[in-house]
C-alpha cells in the first residue's frame, strides 16, 4: 500500500465517529417499533440482557480486532480475523474462517448500503420536502406522496445520487478531514435536534382527543405488557442490539483500523455504547412514538418505513411549525443515516486501497460507481412495476442485514475467547484508561457470549424456517407475483456478492500470509 | 404516568445518562493528560 495510514485526530472525533457509526436509522425507527410492539417497558428487559451478554462484549471484541489487524496494515475483516484465529488452530484453517468473516463483512458493506443510501436519500428529500412544505397539502395523503416518491424517478435518483456524491466527498476527505470532521458536526447537531424536538413532544397540547397527551403516548409505549413478551420479542430484542451498535459488520472493525496500537479501546467502547443508547432509547424511545400518538392515538404506531414517511407527516402537517419541526426530524434521520453509510462507505475504500493498491481518492470513486450498480435495483422497481412493496430491498435485508449480522457475531466472539485466547484480553487492555478483569473475559468472551449468540442464531433460523424466508418464492411475496422474479434476483445477488467477499479476502489473505499457509507457522509478527 | 411505565423509564434513563456522563468525563480526563 502506497499511503501511511490514517490515524484519528483525537479521542473525542475518535468516539463522535464511532458513534456516529453506530447511531443509525435503527435508533429513530426500528427501535421505538420494536419496543411498542414487544411489550413495552417490559422490552428494556430483554433489550438490557443482550446489550450486556451480546452488545457490550462484541464492541470490545470488534474494537480490538480492528485495532490489531490495522497494526498490520489491514483495513478489511478478513485478514483482521485470519491474524486472530492463527493463535489458535493451523494458518490454512485461520485462512478459511478469515475468508468467511471477510466474506460476510463485504456482503454487509456492500448489500445494505446498497438500499441504505436509497433510504438517507428519502430522509433528504423529505427533510428538504418539509422546509418547502411539499406534504403539507392535507388534500393528498401522505401514503401516496409516499408511493408517490418512490416510484419518481426525479426525485429518487435526485437525492439517492446527491446522498451518494456527498459519501464520495467525505470518504475522499480522509479519516480526519472527512469522516471525523463530519461527525464532530452532525452528531452534535443530531443530539441537539432531537433535545428540541423532546421538548416540543412535551409541550404540545392534547388538540385531536383530551386523552391523547404526549404523556399518555410515552405511557402507552413504556408501560410494560407482559403477556406480549415473548420468545420472539426477546429475539427482537437480540437483533436490535446487534443492528443499533452496527456489530456485526465489519465497519466498527474498519474504524478501530485507525487507532494507535496502544490507543484506548475499553473506555472509548463503553462510550460509544452509552452514546447509542442515548440516541436509542432517550432520544428514539421519547420522541417518534409519543409525538405520533398525540396526533393520531395508539392507532398511529407502525412499522419502519411506513411510520417514518407515512404517520409521522400527518403528525407534522397537524402541529404548529410542523415544517419546522419536521424538517429537524428528517435531518435527524438523514445525519444518523449518513454517519452510518459513511462507515460502509469507508469500508470499502479501505478494501480497494488495499487489494489494488490505489490511492483513497481513486478508490472512493470507484466505490461510488459500484454502489450506483448495486443501489439501481432497489430504486427502480418501484419506478418500473409502480409498486410499494420494495421487496427486493426485503430480501436482501432479511440476508445481510439481519441474520449474517448475528453470525458473523458469532464468528468474532469464538475467534477472540476459544482461538486468541488470553492474547485477546491482553491485547484488548493493552493501552486501554479502563482494563478489562480477567473475569469479565472469561465469563462473558469465553462463555455466555458465544452460548447466547449462538442461541440467537438456532431460533432466528428456526423463524425465517417457518416465515418462509428460506423458499426460492419466498412467502412475503408469494402475494405479488411481478415482483417474484426481483425477490429471486436478490437472493442471487447475495449469493453471489457473498462468494465474490469470500474469494477477495482469502486472497488478500494469501498475498501477504501465502508462506505462513503454507509452512503452517506463524511467521510474520509486528 | 402509570407506576409501571416508569419503572422502566426512569432506571433506563438514569443508566445511561449517567453511563454518557462518566465515559465521556473520564475519556476528557484521559486524554487530557
Amino acid at each position: 500500500m502506497s499511503e501511511k495510514r490514517e490515524n484519528w485526530g483525537s479521542k473525542l472525533g475518535l468516539v463522535l465517529a464511532m458513534a456516529g457509526n453506530a447511531v443509525g436509522l435503527g435508533n429513530f425507527w426500528r427501535f421505538p417499533y420494536q419496543l411498542a410492539s414487544n411489550g413495552g417497558g417490559a422490552f428494556m428487559i430483554p433489550y438490557f440482557g443482550a446489550l450486556i451478554l451480546m452488545g457490550i462484549p462484541l464492541m470490545f471484541v470488534e474494537w480490538n480486532l480492528g485495532r490489531y489487524g490495522g497494526k498490520y496494515g489491514h483495513g478489511t475483516l478478513g485478514p483482521m480475523v485470519y491474524l486472530q484465529a492463527r493463535e489458535g488452530v493451523k494458518p490454512k484453517s485461520a485462512a478459511l474462517i478469515g475468508a468467511l468473516a471477510g466474506a460476510i463483512a463485504f456482503g454487509v458493506t456492500v448489500l445494505v448500503n446498497s438500499y441504505y443510501n436509497h433510504i438517507i436519500g428519502w430522509t433528504l428529500g423529505y427533510g428538504v420536502s418539509s422546509l418547502t412544505g411539499a406534504y403539507m397539502d392535507p388534500s393528498m395523503k401522505t401514503v401516496d406522496f409516499f408511493v408517490n416518491y418512490i416510484q419518481s424517478p426525479g426525485k429518487v435518483f435526485t437525492f439517492w445520487l446527491i446522498s451518494l456524491g456527498f459519501l464520495a466527498f467525505v470518504a475522499m476527505r480522509g479519516v480526519q478531514k472527512g469522516i471525523e470532521a463530519f461527525a464532530k458536526i452532525m452528531m452534535p447537531t443530531l443530539y441537539v435536534f432531537g433535545l428540541i424536538l423532546i421538548i416540543r413532544v412535551f409541550t404540545l397540547d392534547a388538540t385531536v382527543n383530551p386523552d391523547w397527551t404526549p404523556i399518555a403516548g410515552l405511557n402507552y409505549v413504556w408501560e410494560p405488557k407482559w403477556d406480549q413478551l415473548t420468545w420472539k420479542g426477546a429475539l427482537a430484542a437480540a437483533g436490535q442490539i446487534f443492528f443499533t451498535l452496527s456489530i456485526g459488520m465489519g465497519i466498527i472493525c474498519n474504524y478501530a483500523s485507525y487507532l494507535k496500537h496502544d490507543d484506548d479501546i475499553v473506555l472509548s467502547g463503553i462510550t460509544t455504547v452509552s452514546l447509542n443508547e442515548l440516541a436509542e432509547v432517550i432520544l428514539g424511545g421519547t420522541i417518534a412514538l409519543p409525538i405520533a400518538y398525540v396526533f393520531l392515538g395508539p392507532e398511529g404506531f407502525g412499522a419502519g418505513v411506513g411510520f417514518s414517511f407515512i404517520a409521522l407527516p400527518n403528525v407534522f402537517r397537524a402541529m404548529p411549525a410542523g415544517q419546522l419541526f419536521g424538517s429537524l426530524w428528517f435531518f435527524i434521520l438523514f445525519f444518523a443515516g449518513f454517519t452510518s453509510a459513511i462507515a460502509m462507505y469507508n469500508y470499502l475504500v479501505a478494501l480497494i486501497q488495499e487489494e489494488l493498491g490505489v490511492v483513497r481518492q481513486k478508490a472512493a470513486i470507484m466505490v461510488f460507481i459500484l454502489y450506483i450498480l448495486v443501489g439501481l435495483p432497489v430504486g427502480l422497481e418501484s419506478i418500473i412495476n409502480k409498486t410499494a412493496d420494495l421487496a427486493y430491498l426485503t430480501e436482501v435485508d432479511n440476508w445481510v442485514g439481519n441474520y449474517l449480522l448475528v453470525v458473523l457475531g458469532f464468528i468474532e466472539v469464538c475467534v477472540a475467547g476459544w482461538l486468541m485466547k488470553d492474547k485477546a484480553l491482553v491485547e484488548i487492555n493493552r493501552g486501554s484508561y479502563w482494563k478489562l478483569p480477567t473475569w469479565f473475559f472469561k465469563l462473558f468472551i469465553q462463555f455466555l457470549t458465544p452460548i447466547v449468540t449462538a442461541t440467537l442464531l438456532i431460533f432466528s433460523t428456526r423463524d425465517f424456517w417457518k416465515a418462509g424466508y428460506f423458499k426460492w418464492v419466498p412467502d412475503f411475496v408469494a402475494g405479488t407475483p411481478v415482483l417474484i422474479p426481483w425477490v429471486q434476483a436478490g437472493r442471487i445477488v447475495v449469493i453471489a456478492v457473498i462468494a465474490i467477499g469470500f474469494f477477495q479476502a482469502y486472497n488478500t489473505i494469501k498475498k501477504k500470509y501465502g508462506h505462513e499457509l503454507e509452512s503452517g507457522k506463524i511467521s510474520v509478527r509486528m | 404516568m402509570t407506576a409501571g411505565a416508569w419503572l422502566f423509564i426512569g432506571p433506563a434513563w438514569v443508566i445511561i445518562l449517567g453511563a454518557c456522563a462518566i465515559t465521556l468525563s473520564a475519556l476528557v480526563k484521559h486524554s487530557s493528560k
